[in-house]
Parts: C-alpha cells; structure tokens; sequence
C-alpha cells in the first residue's frame, strides 16, 4: 500500500464567537467575521484515558516534543527525552489547524487526537476544558451539498418567474415579481430583468430564508381564499370570484376552463400582487367577521 | 479600609447642638445597642460623665462583619479613560486596525516536479487570501523565494478561479533544478517582476485588504430609586440608617440617602463588569425601538475586554495553573513570537492573586531546573532583626514585581476584583493573566491608548454621567423622594492582535 495516503485530520477550536470584527474589503454580501483569536497556543502536555485491562481506566500522563513519536511522558523521562521548552508548542492560527500523521508530526497527532482538550478523544475525562474538536469532513461535504440543494431549489423558485418568448426574449410574470420583492423586502431593480436578479441573489446568499419565506406567503393566501370558500364569504359565479353579500366582484379571473382548484390558486395569485392587496385586506376583515358568527 | 463614620457630617452627641434634639430619642438604636436609655438621650449627656459613657457604648459605631470592601470600579481604575470618556457627536462608529502585510504564503500540500527546469502547481492556504477571498499577494510575474534554501522562482500562472483557493504555477529560476514546493513552509512573494530591457505594462493588483473593521454601538445603563419622606423627619428613623450598610459594607446615614448611593453603586458596577465580560444585545426579543426593559437599535452594546481578545484576534496562550505559568517555558515562546512580528515587548501582566502565587512556585522550580545560580537564587529569606522579631522565627517568601530578559519587559499589576468571589471573582479570573501593550498601538505614528472608552453628546444634550433628584410632593402629590441615575459609554479595544490572554485550562 505504498500510495496510500497518511490519516489527517483537522482542527478547529471550540469555542468561537462572534465579535463583531469584519475583514476589510468583505464588509458587503459576504462578510468575513473574525470569530477566534488570531493565535491559540496548546498546552503540549495533558492526560489521555489508558484502559487498564479490568474495566477501569487512568488518566495517563501524554506531552508533545517537536520530532519525537513517543508521547507517553513517563516513557519520555525514563528516556531522558526532554521537552523543547521553546518549540514544543502547538499553535491553532485564526482557529484551525491540520495535523498530518507522517513523519515528524506522528507524536503530535498521537497527542491532539487522544488529549483530553480534544472533545472527540477516546474515554475523555469530562472535567478537563475542551479547547478543540475534529472537524468530520465528511459531515462539512454533506453540510456543503445540503446547502448548494437548497439554493438549487429556490433558484429554480425564482427562475419560475420568466418564461423564454418566441423573440428569443422573456415573458415576466410581473405581479408575481413585485410579490416576491415585497415579501423579501427587495427594492432593487428598473426593469423586471433585474428584479429577478435582485431576487436570484437573495435566493443564492439565503436560500432556506428565501423558500420559507415564499411557501409561507403562497401557502396562507391560498388557505385563506379556501377558508373564505367555506364559510360562504366569497364565491365563484363561473370564472368570476365574488363576494357572496352584495355579489361585489373581486376579480375576473379569466376565459378558460377551471375547476375549483385552479380557481382558488389563480385568486390567491392576484390577491398576492401589490394590486390585489386592497381586495385581500377587505376578503380578510369579512373572513374574520365571519368567522366570529360561526363561533357564536 | 478607613474608618468611616455613622454620620457622615459628624453630628456627634454631645458636641454640638443638633436640629433634631426633639426627637432624640434614640429607642431603636438604644435597643440595638444595647445602650441604656437613661444614660443615653441627648438630657444625659449634658453630664460629662454621662456622654462619656454613652460614646463607650456606641464605641464602635456600626461593626462590619466584611472583610475587605468590594472592588466595583476595577475596570475603571485599570483604565481611568472609563470615568472620563471621550465625547463624540454620534451614536454609532467605526473601530478599525490595520496589520502588518505578510510578504510569505504557504502552499496547502507539498508538490513535487518531475523534471528539471519544469513547473509546479500549488494551492495558496486559505489564509493567505484577502478580499472574500478573491485576492492573494500572488500574480503571475512575480518572484516567490524558498528562504532557506535561497531558490527562486518565477510565478507563471495564477488560476483564481475558486475564491480561497487560488493555484499558484511556478518554475525555477535557476537552470537545472526540479521545483518543489513544501507544506508547512514560508515562501517569501517579491512584489515585483523582472523583465527585459524593453517592457509593456504588466498590471498586478494584490491583496488590499491587510485589517479589520468593526460597528461600536454604546450601552446606556439606568437605575431608579424612590423613598418615602417620611423617613427623613425623624432622628429615631435615620438612626436606622446607621446601622444599615451599603453593599460594601459602609455604615451610611440620611444625610446622604443610601437608595441614591445604592444606585450609583449599581450603575458603576453594572458598567465595569460589562466593559470586562460584557457582549452586545443580538437577542431580537430585547431590541426594542420604545419599552423600557429593551435596548433599542442605536444602544445594543459592546464587546468587552475579555470576549474581544478571545474571538476578536487576540492571542491566547492556554496553561495550566496546576503547573504555572513559566517565564521561560511559556514566556519566551510569546517573546519570540512577538519578535517575529516586530511586536512590542512591553508589556504590562494584570493578574489575579492565584496567577502569582502559581507563577512564583514555577519560577522558583524554574532556577533549579536549569540549575544555574540556583545555590544563591532566595526563595526564601530569613528577616532577621529587620523586623524587631526573633531572627529564628521571622522568614519571607520572596515574590516577583516585574521580569525583564532581553529587552522584554513585564510589570505585573494584581487584578484584586478577580479574586474577590463575592463580586466578579471566580476561579478563571484568579488564574488568568492579561498582558496589555505598553506600547505598539498608535494612529499615525501616535501612541494609542490600548483601550478607550466613547459617550455621545451634542451641545448639553450628551450620554456623560446624568443624576437626578425629585420631590413627588410637586409631582404626584406623593410624600416621596425619587430619583435616578444613568450614563452612556462604549469601549474600543484597539488592535486586540497587540494583546496576550493568558488563559487556564485544566487537563484532567
């Protein structure tokens, strides 16, 4: 197995917190913030659990000298092995450090792996101070692929919002993208084209924020039209939505062939543009009338 | 502690006539005291006898049971900037420190070429990266120089195409010698390119971004009290005042109300403790534009001095108190790395009580291990007749005041509050260490106060100190005395890269 790779694992300090540091230059979307200090100095020498072969375990001596394997202490005096006061020391640069078991770094990923300052070692005694932990690259992959999933989804949200023309151009749904733009708070933008930019960014930098954000919005106003259905305080007159008291028309919702489904979806579409608010706000306070007669 | 008296205007009895000789009667006092009636009213001490016999029972005045008093303004006597800080017109600004540019980058992982003359490819760490990781100090063009072995090499390509993880293509420039580039390694970049005798322009933009930035919102901090009148009328009912102690166990009168005093004390203590440990308010929950529980946008806080150095790019040196820390096992890393980066070297250790004790054992430990001068090093000394005490039974342990090697300088300053477990004492702070720079931090070329403390104010209106008496009676009507007492401040920890936390851990 001569290609095989020597294990290697990294490091990152455990207790990070923001405090309000931020790279200069990266102050915009995509802040750098300093969470840790610039540079953690270990302690090289500590306590790892050793199994006694009964069922009980000791906390045996273990010490980092720069270039030796052996990180057993005691073995280390009897070998007049002694530490390099000035070298011997481990160092976590702005939070992270990579250990490599090869060669001269074999006592020292012996040492960070089973120290009890590690809060992934074997047996650790829970008292001592957890200063770091390994990083499972593994569990950051799936993390990573997890988030590029969710920004995928709601990209696709976003790009629902144009159709490509026949002029090789695009057809809007303008009133869906001033909903969407008010609900997520974005006022950017001339033209269309780039309020769906606007809105693809947002969706790229927050995209778990973004799709709960539209599913709520979609999701309520269906439920409401659906609601109001129910209890008699609208109505659809063939593609007509009305209310049932005075037969006030809300909307037309057009010529073609719908059942009761698409009616409400295509409803709920217009009461959740800017022009469709005023209807809403009044569908709403006669929902809520009615839903106090019914209590009653 | 001085000796602080019951009445803080020295109305004593029998000394001169008080106002309030109607009603003193004393019964509440007498009974705490212990004191007999007869003996003790203002009649009795008309005799001299008499009065002399009241004082001897009253003798100690109010007995405090405390020890020491409680060092609430710690912070501020470490840094008086905090009693005074300076005024700006605004209510939010900018800390901001700029580093030391790095002239060496590490490559992620060792590569290795295959022939003479050719070329290698490497990944520049993630540190190395500035600028949300679009730019490294690397362009093609440039020189990059294996130090050691004194080797260029020319950069031939730079692939930037993934943020913080740039690809650097180099080639020797020497003939004959297969490139390689070591892991774990500087590689010192020479900004600027060789060419021929007849050039074009070869434009390189590097890295600007070389500090840090941050938002300093202040905190403004109140507290109210109120008292019924009533109180105040009658001597018999200030004398409870004089067996009533303040939180640090000062006896204190009606002379000067003690729910006022109480409240300044709340409020100095509530700013030092903050400027020491304290965090902004980020809770959604308790940002408030109105109630008065909430802060509101523009007061949401500060980071103070200890989470400053531990998240915001301090150095942090953990150790282990059960060892203590070693001047030169754990000093001269520090000294070295400071020398690295052209650092200061003076410093001064405020530490708490435990820290030292610790500090002095390993140091003694320290002399023998290196067995130098350690036959004439005094851990110990014999006093002698310096002390009037027999020469046999008097000794000193000897303690350390300062440490200097090499032109680094420390002065230890103990930290009393640490230790002091009734307030902010606790057993991290009484085995911790701080070291402040003395000097290194400045504002072009301008030495910089390490730490610095803001208020807002326009013309009168400001957040400075503001205290505030109220008679009820023309308010509401109420027989009461109300007031309060508040202020603003923030702190700036400036360039917490200069500063050392000496941090203990335990390891089992």
């Amino acid at each position: 197995m001569a290609n095989q790779k020597p294990p290697m694992i990294l490091l990152e300090l455990a207790d990070k917190r923001n405090s309000g540091w931020v790279k200069k230059g990266t102050e915009g979307s995509n802040p750098e913030y300093m969470d840790t200090a610039e540079v953690t100095w270990i302690c090289p020498e500590g306590f790892m659990a050793e199994d006694m072969g009964d069922g009980t375990r000791r906390n045996k001596r273990i010490r980092y000298i720069e270039n030796e394997e052996i990180i057993d202490a005691d073995k280390q005096d009897q070998l007049k092995m002694e530490p390099k006061k000035k070298s011997s020391k481990i160092m976590f640069h702005k939070g992270f450090m990579t250990v490599v078991r090869d060669r001269n770094t074999i006592g020292l990923y012996d040492f960070v792996r089973n120290v009890y300052a590690n809060e992934n070692a074997p047996n650790r005694q829970e008292s001592a101070t957890v200063l770091f932990r390994e990083v499972d690259l593994n569990k950051k992959a799936e993390q990573i692929n997890e988030n590029e999933e969710e920004v995928v989804m709601a990209l696709a949200q976003v790009y629902k919002l144009r159709k490509k023309n026949s002029k090789g151009g695009f057809d809007y749904n303008e009133d869906k993208i001033d909903s969407y733009a008010s609900v997520l708070n974005i006022h950017g933008g001339e033209d269309y084209g780039q309020k769906i930019l606007s809105i693809s960014n947002f969706a790229k930098v927050k995209p778990a924020v973004f799709m709960q954000a539209i599913t709520a919005f979609d999701s309520v106003v269906s439920t409401e039209v659906a609601h109001a259905l129910e209890l008699g305080v609208i109505e659809f007159e063939e593609n007509v939505a009305q209310y049932r008291e005075g037969n006030q028309i809300i909307k037309s919702l057009g010529t073609q062939k719908m059942n009761k489904k698409q009616q409400i979806d295509s409803l709920s579409e217009y009461l959740k543009t800017p022009d469709g608010n005023e209807a809403l706000t009044k569908m709403r306070a006669a929902l809520e009338v009615a839903k106090e007669k019914t209590l009653k | 502690m001085s000796d602080v008296n019951i009445f803080s205007n020295k109305p004593f009895f029998c000394q001169k006539p008080l106002s309030t000789a109607e009603v003193l009667n004393l019964p509440i006092f007498n009974a705490m005291t212990q004191a007999n009636p007869d003996t003790c009213s203002w009649n009795a001490c008309n005799d001299q006898n008499m009065g002399t016999t009241w004082r001897k029972n009253v003798l100690h005045k109010a007995i405090r049971c405390g020890g020491q008093r409680i060092d609430f303004n710690f912070m501020e006597e470490m840094f008086p900037g905090l009693s005074s800080p300076t005024m700006v017109g605004s209510k939010t600004w900018y800390n901001h420190y700029n580093c030391d540019p790095d002239y060496n980058i590490y490559a992620a992982a060792t590569v290795v070429g295959t022939e003479a003359n050719g070329t290698v490819q490497f990944q520049i760490i993630k540190a190395n990266h500035g600028g949300s990781g679009a730019f490294t100090n690397v362009v093609p063009g440039y020189n990059i120089v294996d130090k050691e072995t004194q080797t260029f090499y020319t950069v031939t390509a730079v692939d930037t195409t993934t943020d913080y993880a740039h690809k650097v293509t180099v080639t020797p420039n020497e003939a004959g010698i297969v490139p390689a580039i070591y892991a774990n390694k500087a590689y010192l970049v020479l900004p600027a390119a060789m060419i021929g005798g007849c050039s074009c322009p070869l434009y390189m933009n590097k890295a600007q971004s070389i500090g840090y930035a941050k938002q300093v919102k202040p905190i403004r901090v109140r507290n109210d009290w109120k008292l019924c009148i009533d109180l105040l009328r009658g001597y018999e009912d200030i004398a409870q005042f004089a067996v009533i102690y303040d939180m640090q166990g000062n006896p204190v009168d009606a002379w000067d109300i003690l729910e006022a005093q109480s409240a300044r004390q709340g409020l100095r203590a509530f700013i030092n403790a903050y400027s020491f440990i304290g965090g902004p308010t980020t809770n959604p929950n308790l940002i408030s534009n109105g109630t008065s529980i909430t802060v509101d946008d523009a007061h949401t806080g500060f980071y103070g001095l200890i989470p400053e150095l531990k998240y915001g790019g301090g150095h942090v040196y953990d150790y282990r108190p059960d060892q203590g820390f070693d001047l030169e096992a754990d000093g001269e890393p520090i000294f070295l790395y400071q020398d690295s980066r052209k650092m200061t070297k003076k410093f001064m250790v405020m530490h708490g009580q435990k820290f030292m004790f610790n500090l002095i054992d390993r140091t003694n430990k320290m002399v023998k291990r290196d067995d130098l001068g350690a036959n004439v090093w005094e851990a110990f000394k014999r006093l002698g007749s310096a002390t009037g005490e027999d020469y046999s039974t008097a000794m000193a342990k000897l303690g350390l005041k300062s440490y200097t090697y090499q032109g680094f300088d420390l002065d230890f300053k103990k930290m009393d509050s640490w230790s002091d477990y009734r307030w902010i004492g606790a057993d991290v702070y009484n085995d911790m260490a701080i070291m402040v720079p003395q000097d290194g931090v400045t504002e072009y070329g301008r030495p910089l106060n390490p730490i610095e403390f803001n208020t807002y104010g326009n013309g009168q209106w400001t957040g400075s100190y503001y205290e505030n008496t109220r008679d009820m009676r023309g308010v509401d009507g109420c027989e009461d005395f109300a007031g309060y007492v508040a202020e603003s401040v923030a702190m700036s920890v400036h360039c917490p890269n200069q500063f050392v936390l000496i941090n203990p851990i335990k390891a089992a």
